[in-house]
């Protein structure tokens, strides 16, 4: 039951991007276009829950060996690795994804939603279901942001502003706004 | 593959003496690490042995101080339930007026993490009342909202609760029907009035109330 | 002269939060009050300084290829350090910081400045521009946290101003409107001061 609350409540009470603010960087760089947006936001995901999986395992290792102090370098290594290693495969099975994504991956390394994921999973005491599940309702979660966000400021560059607005500031007013109407779902989940 | 070998290689000389430097420092700041956090666990069971309407201590600061250095200051799970762990050690004060005064632990599940809190119950005729409160712990509730629950003003909507008040569960306003009255007359029945002071953040102060009656039953065990 | 304007250009010309949108997470994140950003941007501007210094002195030993992961080591490593220092001798800041201490390592300023800086200037060089970035992102997470910590609970750095008190303010809709409305306000005083050089 956990589990599913967990899951639910990163998608829409616990927004990673609306309202624990990780992952601004590319919620504020990648969303100008839908497709960027949609192929940013399920490779986030992707990266997010196995990494998850995989850091998991090193953290009860790291905290068995009295080696906590070494999490954030063991965890951004994984983390790390793992998108270069999703690059390298992807490169040789499916050439046309790469493209599509190309750019993204080495993106997703500093994205500090990926880190403050993992973190948080090691902070929260979660057990390897609901730290799985709970990477997995993030990154829906900061896809969701995502493509909410690319689909309003696709519209929003066919209006006429003031100067000063243009670009970055309406941007973040906009997310403001969008994370004012996920407010909303707060207090939707007893945990 | 000698290449992805040599570049392998030189990644790990990096690593490793980076953890090298690391384990350095960490070695090297550890003991003041422990010390900061024992400070911080001092001062909270100071704090819960204060009077909450005069702000004197009940027991003398030194005498809290040599308590808690013979029973020890290390964390220990005392009892694990289903809706939250009890933490001690348990320490027991005799206050200046003659009265026994326990000071013990405990988290419940919050709203992203746990919500841990220190509390110092004292034994009367009727049983047990709640002297004082302390939320230590609130790192994974939400910043405005839940977090709000670390305020001075809003944790004193916790204590102190009569025995009365204990006996049935104490539970947040909003569980007990948002019942009409001060802060002060609710808490004599055991319900904490948080509604009109932190509104659209229940889970938060019902996790502090969890952990408060937890720690009350476990008290109540272990006296008998 | 150039030595300073290393140190200068990075409070307002290329300000990471305002001009080039750098650093955004934790710049929302803990803003809620003046001395958390002013806390959050020192030990950020720390770790700035000490990476930039050690790459720029590994520059020419670090084969092209795996730069990256080694400047993520790197920095990781300072991060960390700063983390355990500060729980020891700052408690109470790193008990507020919290989660966004270690967060510090994936603080895209960090690796821009390693990448772009760093990695092609020597380390007197590096180091002043460590600072001066750093700096600067220290001024923008103290404006944007006394402009929330002002509106939002009527103080700064503690001290009580008035009695106004808007809520919104301190959650993560204010933050975001907030942070919009001073990057307008920034991109309006470098409009104006485009216009003036034009016009001379």
């Amino acid at each position: 039951m956990k589990v599913f609350l967990l899951f639910f409540s990163a998608i829409f009470v616990n927004n990673f991007v609306l309202a624990r603010f990780l992952g601004i960087c590319p919620f504020l760089g990648v969303s100008k276009r839908l497709e960027t947006a949609t192929g940013m936001g399920i490779a986030v995901t992707f990266v997010m829950t196995v990494s998850a999986a995989i850091s998991w395992f090193l953290d009860k290792l790291l905290i068995s060996t009295g080696l906590e102090f070494l999490r954030t370098i063991v965890f951004i290594l994984v983390i790390a690795s793992f998108v270069q290693f999703v690059e390298l495969f992807l490169k040789k099975t499916s050439p046309d994804l790469y493209e599509a994504l190309g750019i993204f991956l080495p993106l997703i390394t500093t994205n500090c939603a990926i880190l403050g994921m993992v973190l948080l999973n090691s902070l929260m005491k979660l057990n390897f279901v609901e730290a799985v599940f709970h990477a997995l309702g993030s990154g829906l979660g900061f896809a969701l942001a995502l493509v909410i966000f690319a689909g309003i400021r696709e519209k929003m560059d066919l209006y006429d502003l003031p100067e000063p607005f243009k670009g970055t500031a309406i941007a973040l007013i906009t997310a403001g706004l969008l994370s004012l109407a996920f407010m909303g779902f707060q207090g939707m989940v007893k945990l | 593959m000698k290449d992805i070998l040599k570049t392998g290689l030189i990644l790990m000389v990096f690593t490793a003496i980076s953890g090298l430097f690391l384990g350095l420092v960490y070695m090297g700041a550890k003991g003041k690490i422990q010390e900061a956090d024992n400070a911080a666990k001092l001062s909270a069971i100071k704090f819960v042995l204060k009077d909450p309407l005069t702000g004197d201590y009940l027991v003398d600061e030194k005498e809290i101080e040599e308590v808690v250095k013979k029973t020890g200051i290390e964390t220990v799970v005392l009892k694990e339930y289903k809706e939250g762990v009890v933490l001690g050690p348990l320490y027991e004060f005799v206050t200046k007026d003659g009265r026994d005064a326990y000071v013990l632990s405990g988290y419940a599940p919050g709203f992203g993490g746990n919500v841990t809190v220190v509390a110092c119950f004292i034994k009367t005729e009727d049983g047990f009342m709640l002297n004082s409160v302390r939320v230590i712990d609130y790192s994974q509730e939400t910043p405005g909202l839940g977090a709000k629950i670390g305020e001075e003003s809003i944790q004193r909507r916790f204590f102190p609760v009569p025995p009365e008040g204990l006996k049935n569960g104490l539970r947040v306003d909003k569980d007990a029907g948002l019942p009409k009255g001060s802060p002060e007359e609710l808490k004599k029945q055991g319900i904490v009035k948080v509604s009109d002071v932190m509104t659209g953040a229940t889970i938060t102060p019902r996790a502090v109330v969890t952990a408060l009656n937890l720690m009350y039953g476990y008290l109540e065990e272990v006296s008998k | 002269m150039s030595r300073l304007r290393e140190l200068t250009k990075g409070i307002i010309k290329e300000n990471p939060t305002y001009v080039q949108v750098l650093g955004m997470c934790p710049t929302l994140a803990v803003t809620t009050s003046a001395i958390n950003g002013l806390g959050m941007g020192l030990a950020t501007t720390a770790v700035l300084t000490m990476s930039n210094v050690v790459i720029s002195l590994i520059r020419k030993i670090v084969p092209d290829k795996i730069r990256i992961p080694i400047f993520i080591v790197v920095i990781a490593s300072f991060v960390t350090m700063i983390d355990l220092l500060m729980h020891g001798f700052a408690y109470d800041l790193w008990k507020t910081l919290g989660l966004f201490i270690p967060l510090i390592v994936v603080n895209c300023i960090i690796m821009g400045r390693a990448e772009s800086f760093a990695s092609k200037h020597g380390v007197l060089d590096s180091m002043l521009d460590g600072l001066g970035v750093g700096l600067g992102f220290t001024g923008s997470l103290v404006l944007l946290g006394s402009v929330r910590e002002l509106f939002g609970n009527g103080t700064i750095f503690g001290y009580k101003v008035w009695e106004l008190k808007i809520f919104l303010e301190i959650l993560p809709p204010g933050a975001y409107i907030t942070l919009g409305l001073l990057s307008a306000l920034f991109t309006y005083i470098g409009i104006r001061r485009k216009k003036r050089g034009e016009a001379k």
